[in-house]
């Protein structure tokens, strides 16, 4: 434990940054750029430091920052980092000032369109480091509020139907998790993660919501069943698990390119993170007893979001349901990490392999999602709006270097062996498939139709006859490069060497696995 | 006791007469001058206020405890206060008069106020029954003539009417009731018909005599349903008089009613296992009461005319102090004396300042008093100490004065009386009033008038309005002190 | 024991009422600086009278402020007292009070009236919060009744006479019915003391309670906005000007729901167990009728006023739970809803109609207020953000406190609540997309070049909303600033009576 507050600082920062930025650039929007994204570089510092200063080898959490709220309510401010959420930490690291620079064209923002990303960033790196299911809250509550904003104003012509629905899904769930939440304080007292997760492990919040809230001994299993999904809900709707994307493809589609790469990059990992940092240490028994019903449900979006993909004649649209089909996996993941083990050889290595995959999932799926809506931004840009698939044709032979890092992302995101998106699904698939086989068959289904929408998509914008009026369409600018190329260069790292990511997260995939593997119901 | 005693023991009476006397020559001296009006008005009113002032300086110094047989007169701490009540009240009265009234016969009026308050002062304090007859005529035959004193206005001679004739009726009733009460007793000292009474079995002629009884007094205090004169005598009177018989009328009145019940009618019961265990009287005041508050207060809600609206609310709160009456032989008359004159009181400021923007406008209707706070804030001002007492507001006197009803007719213990209704139904229809109180206010503060002229107040009805607004918030401030002296 | 310097804060009641006497003597400029000298000197004592509190709060939890004699002959005193939960909304008056001269510096019609009544009725509220004495109690109760009416019948908008008269009514109803089982109690218990510390310890017969308690609960619960005793409220609040509505919201429905808790719920321990249930249903209802009607209303401040039942559901929700984290975090509400309720008032009464003249959502929508109003429009999303319960505002732990408290004893409540948290998301981001952002598209260059003949928000109108979401933002992010007042609370003998009675 260190003196000073890193992780404290990893979120004021921003939120500093963007109370000035709202403050003193709230007019000029160009100075405001420029000030956002350097302000937006300055965590980097911080977690340059974090990563250099984290103990790969620990599976406990670091930089613990511990400090009384409301002692009466048990409440603390509480902060950690541990291999599961330091992946997310360099991800939000890494995709805000890449946003920012994704949208520099764009001539309607002004200050508070920055200062807005600036307090999502720092709400971000909250939720990703809270340990205490009130910061946490706060955090992930303050992070819808910029995040509807910005999709409101600045978004596309349908905004109001995207955001109204976006937010009042999300709050639907938020207040389904805070009473959940609040039925497990009364009952065990607290509300920090580890003790939570400690108290799942053992058993204890059964009985103790029985005791606590249960009539009848038939209750005993209904209340903690209807805490879990109370729970569920809250995290799902954020990631989104089928039935509850709705709102997602026209919040993806109407929100500015800025503001889309970071909903996918960022906030739908947020909901992955809920996934495994609340429901599987605490309710793992629950899970496994609803394991089939989850697991269809994880299935059903991964299937049925390639299948919406496929006939989507919206790139955005499409690359939005694209995002509900890679997130699936992280949660077919996390499900299976929950499955039975007794029968299988070695449960405990394959389900370190599995939660190891779903975070390098989350990580590349960030990077290539946010690429691909990078791209899309700048396809809408050049196309005068435009970003229909049937829209556009052979622009290879106009700007091929677009087409190039176009195709990268798409292969990353794809799953192409060499780049960053194999490592996820492949980890994921070879876990699952031990641990429960046929949810692992059925996802594969939803891989294929996934290379069979993007490859479309890649015929469709960059190959044929290249029409008339895009001959002057222009291959990316030096800018544009430059802004591209360190996420090119991270899928290939990813994908070459993921040892890199996989060393940060495997010491706590090993020890949750350890425990899962044994919990016997 | 000598005569020279008596005249000490009647020293305020005799006081007031002899003022009486000489308002009648100065005031014929200064019309035979041919003297203006005004002056007369000022004469007449300053000699009043000296009367009351003298009397009242005898009240407090000379009259020794006195008691004369048969109880003709039995003087009491209480009654002596509540003659100082009344002498405020009547150089209130007075002093309200004497810049509103229209009349040649100035000299008159005063005197016969003068004489009206000499009859309430014996009805505080006799307890002979034939003694209370009289002075309760007196009281009220002088009322009848000044309720008629507006000789230009045709609402006021049918207001004496109607107050004779009903008052008449009354006293009647009243008398016939007493003589019956004699009949059975023998006696007029009410003390010893109170002791024959409480040991004589239910009989139809007792059961008369007590019904007569209470409708006379019902009519004397305007209690529903034998109010019809009221809205009419208050309308049509001359404010002052208005004032002083919602007023004085009024304390002395319950004073009087209050002592004849409690001491003269103890135990007369309806039946022996009838409706109501209590008293014969005690229900028969329940269904007056009930009445009162009911038709006083949703009569007043459709009033456009602020006097009929405070007939209808003095019917109302006569309503209220009947329930004061119910709880006296218990609790003693404390709870309704303390209401009967800080009401007046108020009652007295409210006509004050009716007089006040009747005589600047000519017209007493709602509308008259539209914008008031503009015209005349102090006024205003005082208007509103005057209607929130009425309508029960702390820190006004009106709030603690139904407050201490309301609690004790629940501290009597025992089923009878439906207590708790009866004090629900007090409650329930005390906010009903609220209604017409505020539609008063709102016309004062709330409306604003274009054609706003200020309404100037002459000195008296100044400190007339300033004192009994005075009066009526110290008395809500600090009930200790009056409770102490009823 | 009496501590001497906690007499600091019986200046809060001194100085409003001398307050309004001053302002009255004032010439009619000066008013609107006296009432704002004398607000903040209240906020002063207010805060050093918490303050006092705090240190003294260990040892004596109920500190007795003033006793002496007033009535004897009927067992009244001027008896003055303060515990955490006084003291909390004695702070929420102190702010509130400030904020609504901040508010109505605007008012040029009849200045001193206005300000004078304002004091008035802040005074009253003050004393409420202060009596131990019943019928001081309702002296200061009704105190508070007859300045609204003139607040609101002259100063106010849409329907003020009716909507003044109405409230009016409905507080004078209240006030006799709690008065009736008030006199009752006083008459049961043998008549002679109005002293709330005595009555509360004598054992009232069952049969009794079982009609009392309803009787003085709901006569406060009136006032508190109760379903279905509410419908004053939203057309009071409409009526009322925009310092009589944020003091309507902010204060007075406090006065309601502090005499359930302080007068009707230790009164009548046995007769609130019986209750509690149904009475906490009726809280459930309030919170979900109230946000449901607003969620269709299509004036703006009728939004805010239907909003103020569902959030005062809550308080009532609070009070039923009968434990300690439930009726810590009704206080809370109170605390918490007072001052951003207060706000919304403050935004749509004084910065959105005085420049706008109408509060149609419909009209409001095409004016797209955010790029004319952008203070105005950060206000109010802060405000509903803090009213629809997020975290990091006051309203978040209030919420999440009763909703604990609600947990432990009746759980399904609970989850209606959380509906009702749901709810106000909705109808607070209906409101602020059509009030501010408008539907259409971005085609209204007409109507925002109107809108830029607008007066500028003023400085009076700036510290105010800052000065109450900084209290909001303060009490949510450090709840402990409230609960260190309020927990010690729980250990005075009333609140003793209402926990111990729920448990036995």
């Amino acid at each position: 434990m260190t003196q000073t507050p890193w992780l404290s600082l990893l979120i004021f920062v921003p939120w500093v940054m963007a109370l000035g930025l709202a403050c003193f650039y709230r007019k000029d929007g160009d100075a405001a750029k420029k000030a956002a994204l350097v302000f937006s570089l300055l965590p980097a510092l911080v977690t340059l430091f974090l990563v250099g200063h984290f103990d790969a080898a620990r599976a406990g959490m670091q930089f613990v920052e511990r400090h009384d709220w409301i002692p009466s309510l048990a409440v603390e401010y509480c902060l950690g980092l541990d291999g599961f959420s330091l992946p997310l930490v360099i991800l939000t690291t890494i995709l805000v000032p890449f946003a920012i620079l994704a949208s520099w064209q764009e001539k309607k923002t002004d200050g508070v369109f920055y200062a807005l990303i600036l307090f999502l960033q720092g709400n971000l790196y909250g939720v990703f480091t809270a340990l205490n299911f009130f910061p946490w809250f706060l955090f992930w509550e303050m992070s819808l509020i910029p995040a509807f904003f910005l999709i409101r104003i600045w978004g596309g012509q349908g905004r109001i139907a995207a955001a109204t629905p976006f937010f009042i899904y999300t709050m639907l769930g938020s207040a389904a998790m805070l009473l959940s939440f609040l039925a497990l304080y009364i009952s065990v007292g607290t509300f920090d993660f580890v003790k939570l997760a400690e108290l799942g492990r053992t058993g204890v919040i059964e009985g103790a919501l029985y005791a606590n809230l249960g009539l009848t001994p038939a209750d005993s299993n209904m209340w903690v069943t209807l805490v879990f999904f109370g729970v569920l809900l809250g995290v799902a709707v954020k990631v989104p698990l089928f039935p509850f994307h709705s709102w997602l493809p026209a919040a993806y589609a109407e929100a500015p390119t800025s503001v889309t790469i970071l909903l996918t990059g960022a906030l739908s990992k947020m909901g992955v993170y809920g996934f495994l940092r609340l429901l599987l240490p605490i309710f793992p028994g629950v899970i496994r007893e609803w394991l089939e019903v989850l697991l269809a449900l994880a299935l059903a979006g991964i299937i049925f979001s390639a299948f919406a993909a496929l006939f989507q004649k919206d790139l955005k649209r499409m690359l939005a349901y694209s995002s509900i089909n890679h997130l699936g996996y992280c949660l077919l993941g996390i499900f299976a990490a929950a499955a039975s083990t007794h029968e299988v050889a070695g449960a405990a290595t394959e389900i370190a392999a599995t939660l190891n995959g779903v975070v390098v999932q989350m990580f590349s799926h960030g990077i290539s999602a946010a690429a691909l809506f990078c791209f899309v931004g700048w396809i809408e840009t050049r196309g005068g709006g435009l970003r229909g698939l049937e829209d556009f044709g052979g622009l290879r032979k106009a700007a091929p270097i677009f087409c190039g890092l176009f195709g990268i992302s798409a292969f990353s995101s794809l799953g192409l062996p060499g780049l960053n998106g194999f490592i996820g699904e492949f980890l994921i698939f070879k876990g699952v498939f031990a641990l429960v086989p046929w949810a692992a068959v059925g996802a594969t289904v939803g891989l294929l139709v996934t290379a069979l929408f993007l490859l479309t998509c890649m015929e469709k914008v960059f190959h044929g006859p290249l029409p008339e009026k895009w001959e002057k369409w222009p291959d990316l600018s030096l800018f544009e490069r430059v802004t591209m190329l360190p996420l090119a260069a991270l899928m290939f790292v990813i994908g070459l060497c993921p040892q890199m990511l996989v060393g940060l997260v495997n010491p706590c995939s090993t020890r949750m696995a350890e425990w899962l593997s044994r919990l016997w119901i | 006791m000598n005569y020279g005693d008596l005249l000490r023991a009647f020293s305020a009476e005799t006081l007031l007469v002899l003022f009486a006397g000489v308002i009648a020559f100065a005031d014929g001296w200064l019309a035979r001058k041919g003297r203006a009006e005004q002056l007369r008005h000022q004469i007449a009113s300053g000699l009043l206020l000296l009367a009351c002032a003298g009397a009242g300086w005898s009240l407090v110094r000379v009259t020794p405890p006195c008691m004369l047989p048969d109880g003709m007169i039995v003087s009491t701490d209480v009654g002596i206060h509540l003659k100082g009540v009344i002498l405020v009240l009547l150089s209130f009265t007075g002093l309200i008069a004497a810049g509103t009234v229209r009349t040649h016969h100035i000299g008159e009026f005063y005197i016969l106020l003068i004489l009206s308050a000499i009859g309430m002062f014996v009805m505080l304090s006799t307890e002979n029954l034939l003694m209370a007859f009289v002075a309760l005529e007196l009281a009220s035959i002088a009322l009848y003539i000044l309720a008629g004193f507006d000789k230009k206005d045709v609402r006021s001679a049918e207001a004496a009417m109607k107050y004779f004739l009903f008052g008449g009726v009354a006293a009647a009733f009243l008398l016939f009731g007493l003589s019956l009460v004699y009949g059975l007793t023998g006696s007029l000292d009410v003390r010893v018909v109170g002791r024959s009474l409480s040991h004589m079995p239910a009989s139809p002629l007792l059961l008369t005599a007590t019904v007569m009884v209470m409708a006379g007094f019902a009519f004397k205090i305007a209690a529903a349903p034998f109010h019809l004169w009221a809205p009419d005598a208050y309308e049509g009177a001359p404010v002052s008089v208005a004032a002083f018989v919602a007023s004085a009328s009024k304390v002395a009145g319950f004073a009087l009613f209050v002592k004849l019940l409690t001491v003269g009618f103890p135990g007369t019961f309806l039946t022996r296992n009838g409706l109501w265990d209590a008293p014969s009287w005690m229900s028969l005041a329940v269904l007056l009461s009930v009445f009162s508050m009911i038709w006083g207060n949703v009569a007043a809600l459709k009033q456009k005319s602020v006097k009929r609206l405070l007939a209808y609310s003095a019917v109302a709160h006569a309503g209220y102090m009947l329930i004061g009456v119910l709880a006296a032989p218990k609790l003693g008359s404390n709870a309704l004396l303390y209401y009967a004159v800080t009401y007046a009181l108020a009652t007295v400021g409210a006509f004050g300042a009716v007089a006040a923007v009747e005589k600047s406008c000519g017209s007493d209707k709602l509308d008259a008093f539209a914008g008031l706070m503009r015209r005349s804030p102090f006024l205003a001002i005082c208007m509103a100490a005057f209607i929130l007492s009425l309508a029960g507001i702390p820190p006004l006197a009106g709030f603690f004065g139904k407050f201490y009803l309301f609690a004790a007719i629940l501290k009597m213990d025992g089923s009878s009386l439906c207590r708790f209704w009866l004090a629900g139904l007090a409650l329930a229809t005390s906010c009903v009033s609220l209604y017409y109180y505020l539609q008063i206010l709102k016309q004062v503060f709330v409306v604003e008038k274009e054609d706003a002229d200020t309404i100037g107040l002459d000195t008296p009805l100044r400190w007339v309005l300033g004192l009994a607004a005075a009066g009526v918030l110290a008395a809500g401030l600090f009930p200790e002190a009056l409770l102490r002296v009823l | 024991m009496v501590v001497e310097v906690m007499d600091m804060i019986l200046w809060t009641l001194y100085f409003s009422f001398l307050g309004a006497v001053l302002v009255l003597l004032l010439p009619g400029r000066a008013a609107k600086w006296a009432a704002l000298s004398v607000a903040v000197a209240t906020l002063a004592a207010a805060f050093a009278g918490a303050s006092e509190y705090m240190s003294v709060s260990a040892q004596a939890p109920w500190v007795t402020l003033a006793k002496s004699p007033w009535i004897p002959s009927l067992g009244i005193s001027w008896h003055l007292a303060a515990d955490g939960i006084s003291i909390t909304l004695v702070l929420l008056t102190a702010l509130a009070s400030v904020a609504g001269v901040l508010f109505s510096w605007n008012v040029a019609h009849r200045p001193k009236e206005f300000f004078a009544l304002y004091l008035t009725l802040i005074g009253g509220v003050y004393g409420v919060f202060f009596s131990v004495d019943l019928f001081l109690f309702m002296v200061f109760y009704e105190i508070a009744i007859i300045p609204k009416y003139f607040l609101i019948a002259v100063w106010g908008s849409t329907r003020r006479e009716y909507g003044a008269m109405k409230l009016a009514l409905y507080s004078f109803i209240g006030s006799a019915l709690s008065l009736a089982g008030i006199l009752a109690a006083y008459a049961v218990a043998g008549g002679h003391t109005f002293d709330l510390l005595e009555l509360a310890s004598y054992p009232f017969p069952p049969q009794f309670q079982y009609w009392a308690f309803p009787l003085v609960f709901v006569g406060f619960a009136i006032l508190a906005g109760m379903w279905p005793f509410h419908t004053w409220a939203p057309t009071g609040h409409v009526a009322a000007p925009t310092a009589a509505s944020m003091l309507l919201a902010g204060v007075v429905m406090k006065l309601g729901a502090y005499g359930c808790l302080r007068v009707a719920m230790p009164l009548f321990p046995i007769g609130l167990e019986e209750w509690s249930l149904f009475f906490a249903g009726l809280g459930v209802v309030g919170i979900i009728y109230g946000a449901l009607v607003a969620l269709a209303q299509t004036d703006f401040k009728f939004v805010i006023g239907y909003s103020s039942v569902s959030h005062m559901g809550f308080v009532i929700l609070g009070l039923m739970t009968l434990n300690a984290v439930g009726l810590q975090g009704a206080v809370m509400q109170m605390f918490s809803h007072g001052v951003i309720a207060g706000l919304l008032f403050a935004v749509v009464g004084r910065m959105v109609y005085d420049r706008t003249h109408t509060r149609e959502l419909s009209e409001l929508g095409p004016m797209q207020l955010y790029r004319s109003m952008p203070f105005v429009t950060v206000v109010f999303v802060l405000a509903g953000l803090a009213s629809m319960g997020l975290p990091g505002f006051s309203g978040f732990v209030a919420e999440l406190m009763i909703v604990v408290g609600a947990w432990r004893g009746i759980p399904w409540m609970a989850v209606m609540a959380g509906l009702g948290i749901l709810l106000a998301a909705a109808y607070t981001l209906r409101v602020m997309q059509l009030a501010f952002f408008g539907y259409g598209d971005n085609s209204s260059e007409n109507s925002h070049s109107d809108m830029s003949k607008i007066d500028a928000i003023s400085w009076p109108e700036k510290t105010g909303a800052v000065l109450l979401l900084a209290a909001s933002l303060c009490v949510g992010l450090r709840p402990s600033l409230l609960l260190d007042l309020i927990a010690p609370a729980m250990n005075t003998p009333l609140v003793q009576v209402i926990l111990k009675g729920a448990g036995s």
